[in-house]
């Protein structure tokens, strides 16, 4: 998982030093949105999408991004999934879809771990991962402003598992831009 | 040249900032079985003085950094506010333990562990408890040498004896029922109360809720007639709700993790392990507390083992004394404090 997602994260951040993609990126669209955790928890994400079907209603997609819950954590993700997306003719557009392959880290601050002999010691890089699969909808339009495709805003429902006993629900909201293929 | 000034205006406003000394606004994490706990501590620790809060079933610790407790205590005392396992900002995971409380209580050693080894061996804690947080904190009195840990334990409203608050919820009910019609308030409300409360089934499994529900109608009749002050809401914990805690984290960990129903399904009684407890104790009640009813407070003063011991029932009030009479509860809490740190 953690090579899976280290070259993800180099595949987003020096993608753009390619004068010349190699052709198989060609047709990866890249996304840059604001990330916000219950709207007001501030976040960034970044992406790359790409169409599996001719008339490119079925989307591939991969995102990296955080959020900071400012009261106790700062939230990592890394999803994979697929949408399907609707384009109306004057450019909107509507989709849905689902990240299964997704995993979430926490980050917390200053934590020490009591054993059970009560020995206290200081945790390093504290915090937990989980599974977080994400459902998204969301909405959109076109915006012919090279190197602007479009704009949208989704709504995501992620879950955190396995979280304390069982599972934790959280409700992200998304507004971004999605640029022309490299 | 403009900017270089604006960066000179911003450095010598930013060395015009002081920290006082001994101030903390600090979070840390207890890790422990599996649980990431997070402690808020804030306030003056300058005395080296700690008040552990342990919040009530259903809530969390920063609710109770509001009114009297920011503007007041953290003046002078640092405040823990802690989130318990499977409570609001805690995280982790784990099975369902077997003896939910028995594992609580240790979460809470683990804190003070934590908390000696952040702050020094010599800090002197004292443990706050509402509601619930009342049981959790009788419990680690209980346990072990843990009660060697406090200077006092501040009870607030707590719940020690499931099956005691039961019936004394009935009673308690009945009672204020009969001396308010007898005194001409809200007759007809008090009669259909009493009516509904017939009707109840007490060996039903849903009695205790039940008898909640009714007792609503009863607090808003009081409220009516003057005798109980509303709970008030600030701004402050508005803040504390919404934007310092995440408030879907709060209400879903609420809703998978009940220690309050562990304790009722177990029919949790610590009453007559209470003489063991030697510390300074002090009592806080509400009068018209109709989910822990003051006759509880009353058990407990009778049976606990400390000679410093002390119950204050407040008139005016219900569940929550710190909402409805913060400038009341306060002084009490604080001379306790200085008494005995």
């Amino acid at each position: 998982m953690k090579s899976f997602f280290f070259l993800n994260l180099c595949l987003l951040l020096f993608l753009p030093v390619f004068a010349q993609p190699p052709v198989f990126l060609q047709s990866l669209h890249p996304h840059l949105s604001y990330y916000g955790n219950n709207l007001w928890n501030p976040g960034l994400k970044v992406g790359l999408e790409k169409a599996i079907s001719q008339d490119k209603t079925w989307v591939l997609n991969s995102d990296l991004g955080f959020f900071h819950d400012p009261g106790t954590q700062l939230g990592l993700f890394h999803s994979y999934g697929i949408l399907k997306r609707r384009t109306g003719s004057k450019g909107f557009h509507a989709q849905l879809g689902i990240s299964p392959l997704s995993v979430y880290r926490s980050f917390l601050s200053e934590t020490y771990e009591v054993s059970s002999s009560g020995a206290v010691e200081r945790v390093r890089l504290p915090g937990r991962t989980y599974l977080a699969p994400v459902l998204t909808g969301g909405i959109g339009s076109r915006w012919q402003k090279p190197p602007i495709e479009a704009w949208f805003l989704n709504l995501h429902g992620m879950i955190l598992m396995p979280y304390n006993t069982f599972i934790l629900p959280l409700l992200n909201v998304e507004v971004g831009l999605r640029f022309k293929s490299f | 040249m403009k900017l270089i000034f604006f960066l000179f205006v911003l450095l010598a406003l930013l060395s015009c900032q002081t920290q006082e000394l001994g101030r903390l606004h600090e979070t840390i994490h207890v890790r422990h079985q599996g649980a990431d706990m997070p402690a808020y501590v804030r306030g003056n620790a300058s005395d080296d003085v700690f008040l552990i809060v342990l919040h009530g079933a259903g809530s969390f610790g920063l609710a109770f950094r509001e009114g009297v407790f920011q503007s007041n205590l953290e003046q002078d005392y640092a405040v823990v506010y802690w989130d318990q396992r499977g409570q609001s900002m805690s995280q982790g995971h784990y099975d369902k333990p077997d003896d939910l409380i028995s594992l609580m209580v240790e979460d809470v050693n683990a804190l003070v562990l934590t908390l000696k080894h952040k702050y020094g061996e010599d800090i002197t804690l004292f443990l706050f408890g509402h509601s619930w947080g009342g049981a959790l904190g009788t419990s680690v009195l209980l346990t072990k040498e843990y009660q060697s840990n406090f200077a006092g334990w501040i009870d607030l409203d707590g719940i020690h004896d499931f099956p005691q608050a039961e019936t004394a919820r009935k009673a308690l009910m009945e009672t204020t029922a009969s001396e308010q019609i007898a005194l001409g308030n809200s007759v007809e409300e008090w009669n259909e109360i009493l009516d509904l409360m017939a009707t109840k089934d007490s060996t039903a499994e849903n009695y205790y809720e039940s008898l909640l529900y009714i007792a609503q109608d009863g607090l808003a009749a009081l409220r009516s007639d003057g005798l109980l002050l509303p709970e008030i809401v600030g701004s402050d914990l508005l803040h504390q709700t919404i934007i310092a805690n995440n408030p879907i984290h709060w209400r879903v960990s609420d809703f998978f993790h009940k220690p309050f129903e562990a304790g009722k399904e177990i029919e949790y009684s610590l009453t007559d392990q209470l003489p063991r407890i030697e510390i300074p104790v002090l009592l806080l009640w509400g009068k018209y507390d109709f989910s822990v009813p003051p006759a509880l407070g009353e058990s407990a003063f009778e049976w606990l083992g400390s000679t410093d011991k002390q119950l204050i029932i407040f008139e005016k009030s219900a569940h929550n004394p710190l909402l409805s009479e913060p400038h009341e509860v306060l002084p009490e809490i604080r001379m306790f404090i200085e008494r005995n740190k």
